[in-house]
């Protein structure tokens, strides 16, 4: 497995906490996989929702378009995003046709217009028993016993829905499971090697899908491809009885400018740690979860401060999603009933190390 | 270049013409034919003379009036919505069909040039290629066949010299065979002819090229001034096209930078969809000499070749907010200027295989409305408009623009 580092992240990632003066942001090494690229052109409105009809004249046949309203089905039941929503309605501007021969290259399976988005797009399929060069094309969906060599409509449809909301072609590895990753491979594969039935959008097309149209929720998991770094703060409030200190951690995307929508989302839901360590001491102990705060993205824990020690909040990066786990800057906090710089006891303020 | 060598090489990129016949089929007299089995002749020959067969001199003068031609292939389905053929009808531009007949699946057309189509069919165990007159008055017949055991995916003639070139696969493999060139004199004679004994290698098989992956369509294109022939293999996404110089035979292959289908060949230039994944897509002119390559359109959905003040051009279609606009580009420089256009008429959609084809005069091209679908002529409702590029005149698709005044 090979690694690697997004170069211009750092300088980002280290000017916003420059010029925040409190946040520090680890950024650890990440798969190679990138998010599928995205086709280009206007984008579709956050979970805009999208009809579609078949062309008149063109009508696909009975047996296919059970098939490509399955596949809008996938591409809203995978999107894991707020990415347009597609579904039939009869008097929609959008044309799914069955006539590829005229819209379509003449190396394509189907093909999708997306120029006129944010109205409208267009789909067409090839037709069964269309001739190409390597041979004759044939849809599982036209036979009762799927015949060798045939193409899933359902899997092609959910491919040209993918380029409808904006991804192009992935162009990563197609070795062993990587065809996983992506449902926006060149070719599709046919039945019945592995892979000719995919029905769900895989985590590289996610992965665009996020940073075109944003997360559904702020505590929804960010897909594995590719990764998105996090940037975190800590902030200690004032003393209570018994020497008690409440701090809150905020987590957030960390500005970049080629993660689209996610730059600077709150992140709700993660496991968060508030840890400690003697002044002096380079062993960090791990004091507690912090609880979820009442603002999206914050965590807060209320602990009692006995002696002059460094408090730092951690979030350690998550095996299931592509967060990159980060980590505050160190706050000095003292048994002192003032927070911040303390004109009656200098040296014992809370602040940043 | 001269109109008339324009207007011969024009026939191949276009996809325009409209005739005035009843939208019900067959004019009375017409019968239909089917030729799903490729018996070679199935067409009536063409009578024997000194006009019959061969070809128009270099240089000859502007077809005659009836002489320019159209065509189209529409598919023809089973109750279950399986292609099981085609219909192939032609005739003179204006006029109803001369020629209607039904073909198998494999199937093809081209030109038509100086009123002659080539069509091809194929029945799973021969293929054949008929050279066809449909553009003289009262015509309707096959000038030439060719047959072979191999699978016939593409032919097209030399308005020139009346050379055929027949690209083929293997039967059995469908590994691409190449080119082979029939000479005019070996098709003049009436009878069929065995490719495998006339046929004279042209371009050499092509090579496997991982980049490209296996073909899923090769289609001929004669270049604007008829002296380069382009052989285009388009693989998944991406295609690669080599260059034979009719003349001398030498073979020029472009595969890089990577590109889509043809448009056109001017100039010693590709004028190409880029390899996109989907619409709108670039369009470029790639340099067969030195693969420079510059942008002639960012972004467009249709595009057409056009002839135009002496001189090929492209008009694109691009998309803008909220609609489209139509633009007529030069090749050469990518100067452009905005076409009107009336009605709202777009481009015909024609990226893939060809289903349809007409000569028409320099300059004009055939616009449809946006609902337009499939090969539709005659007195169809959706039409629409032909355009001549000069002058923004529109004249009736039912009519011969040639005689536009």
């Amino acid at each position: 497995m090979r690694w690697h580092v997004i170069p211009r992240l750092w300088p980002l990632v280290a000017a916003f906490a420059l010029s925040a003066g409190l946040a520090v942001t680890a950024v650890a090494p990440v798969l190679a996989l990138t998010p599928t690229p995205p086709l280009g052109g206007t984008p579709w409105l956050q979970d805009q929702r999208v009809g579609y009809r078949w062309r008149t004249g063109q009508v696909p046949p009975s047996w296919l378009q059970p098939a490509i309203n399955a596949a809008a089905a996938d591409s809203n039941g995978s999107r894991a995003s707020r990415a347009a929503t597609l579904a039939y309605d009869g008097s929609a501007l959008s044309l799914i046709s069955y006539d590829a021969p005229t819209r379509c290259a003449s190396n394509a399976l189907a093909c999708a217009d997306r120029s006129g988005a944010p109205s409208s797009f267009t789909v067409a399929y090839q037709r069964n028993g269309y001739v190409f060069d390597w041979g004759t094309l044939r849809w599982c969906q036209a036979y009762t016993t799927r015949p060798y060599g045939c193409f899933d409509a359902e899997t092609v449809g959910l491919h040209e829905l993918g380029h409808v909301v904006d991804l192009g072609h992935y162009s990563g590895s197609v070795a062993g499971s990587a065809y996983l990753d992506s449902i926006m491979q060149p070719v599709s594969r046919q039945y019945p090697t592995t892979g000719w039935n995919l029905h769900t959008y895989g985590r590289c097309d996610v992965a665009l899908l996020q940073r075109l149209y944003d997360m559904q929720t702020w505590s929804a998991p960010y897909s594995t491809c590719g990764s998105v770094a996090t940037v975190m703060t800590l902030a200690a409030g004032t003393a209570g009885t018994g020497g008690s200190r409440t701090f809150t951690a905020t987590l957030k995307v960390a500005f970049d400018s080629t993660i689209g929508k996610l730059a600077d989302n709150p992140v709700t839901g993660r496991v968060v740690t508030l840890q400690r360590r003697a002044s002096g001491s380079t062993t960090w102990s791990t004091v507690t979860t912090m609880a979820t705060g009442p603002t999206s993205g914050s965590y807060v824990s209320t602990v009692a401060v006995t002696s002059r020690t460094d408090w730092r909040a951690v979030f350690a990066t998550p095996p299931s999603e592509g967060l990159v786990g980060s980590t505050s800057t160190i706050l000095v906090v003292s048994p002192t009933a003032c927070v911040g710089v303390c004109a009656s006891s200098p040296g014992l303020a809370v602040g940043p190390r | 270049m001269s109109e008339v060598r324009w207007i011969a090489r024009l026939g191949a990129p276009l996809v325009v013409a409209s005739l005035a016949f009843a939208a019900s089929g067959a004019p009375p007299g017409l019968g239909l034919v089917s030729l799903t089995a490729p018996a070679a002749r199935a067409l009536a020959a063409c009578p024997t003379g000194p006009d019959a067969g061969g070809a128009p001199a270099h240089g000859a003068a502007r077809p005659p009036a009836g002489r320019r031609a159209w065509f189209t292939l529409t598919e023809r389905m089973d109750a279950r919505g399986t292609l099981v053929g085609w219909r192939f009808r032609s005739g003179p531009l204006a006029t109803p069909p001369t020629i209607d007949v039904e073909v198998g699946p494999e199937s093809f057309a081209e030109g038509p040039d100086d009123g002659i189509a080539v069509l091809g069919r194929d029945d799973g165990a021969t293929s054949v290629v008929d050279v066809i007159d449909v553009g003289g008055v009262g015509s309707g017949c096959s000038r030439a066949s060719a047959t072979s055991r191999d699978v016939i995916r593409d032919a097209i003639r030399d308005a020139a010299t009346g050379d055929v070139f027949v690209h083929r696969l293997d039967r059995l493999t469908r590994a691409d065979l190449g080119v082979v060139r029939i000479r005019g004199d070996r098709l003049a004679g009436g009878a069929a002819v065995d490719i495998d004994a006339v046929g004279e290698p042209a371009v050499p098989p092509l090579p496997a090229d991982e980049r490209f992956g296996a073909t899923w369509a090769t289609r001929m294109l004669s270049s604007t001034d008829g002296r380069t022939l382009a052989i285009q293999s388009c693989g998944a996404t991406a295609c690669r096209t080599r260059l034979l110089d009719v003349a001398t035979g030498g073979v020029t292959t472009v595969d890089e930078p990577p590109h889509g289908e043809l448009i056109g060949l001017v100039d010693g230039a590709l004028v190409a969809w880029a390899a996109c994944d989907g619409l709108p897509c670039q369009i470029v002119r790639i340099d067969a000499a030195t693969g420079a390559t510059g942008t002639l359109s960012d972004a467009a959905t249709a595009a057409v070749l056009v002839g135009g003040d002496g001189r090929p051009r492209i008009v694109v279609e691009e998309p803008r907010a909220g609609g489209w606009t139509l633009a007529l580009v030069d090749p050469a420089d990518a100067t452009r200027r905005t076409l009107a256009s009336p009605n709202g008429l777009k481009l015909r959609p024609h990226r893939g295989g060809r289903t349809e084809g007409a000569e028409l005069p320099n300059g004009w091209l055939r616009l449809v409305p946006a609902d337009s679908s499939g090969p539709a002529w005659g007195t169809d409702a959706n039409a629409g408009l032909l355009l001549r590029t000069d002058d923004a005149r529109t004249a009736d698709p039912a009519t011969d623009p040639t005689e536009v005044r």
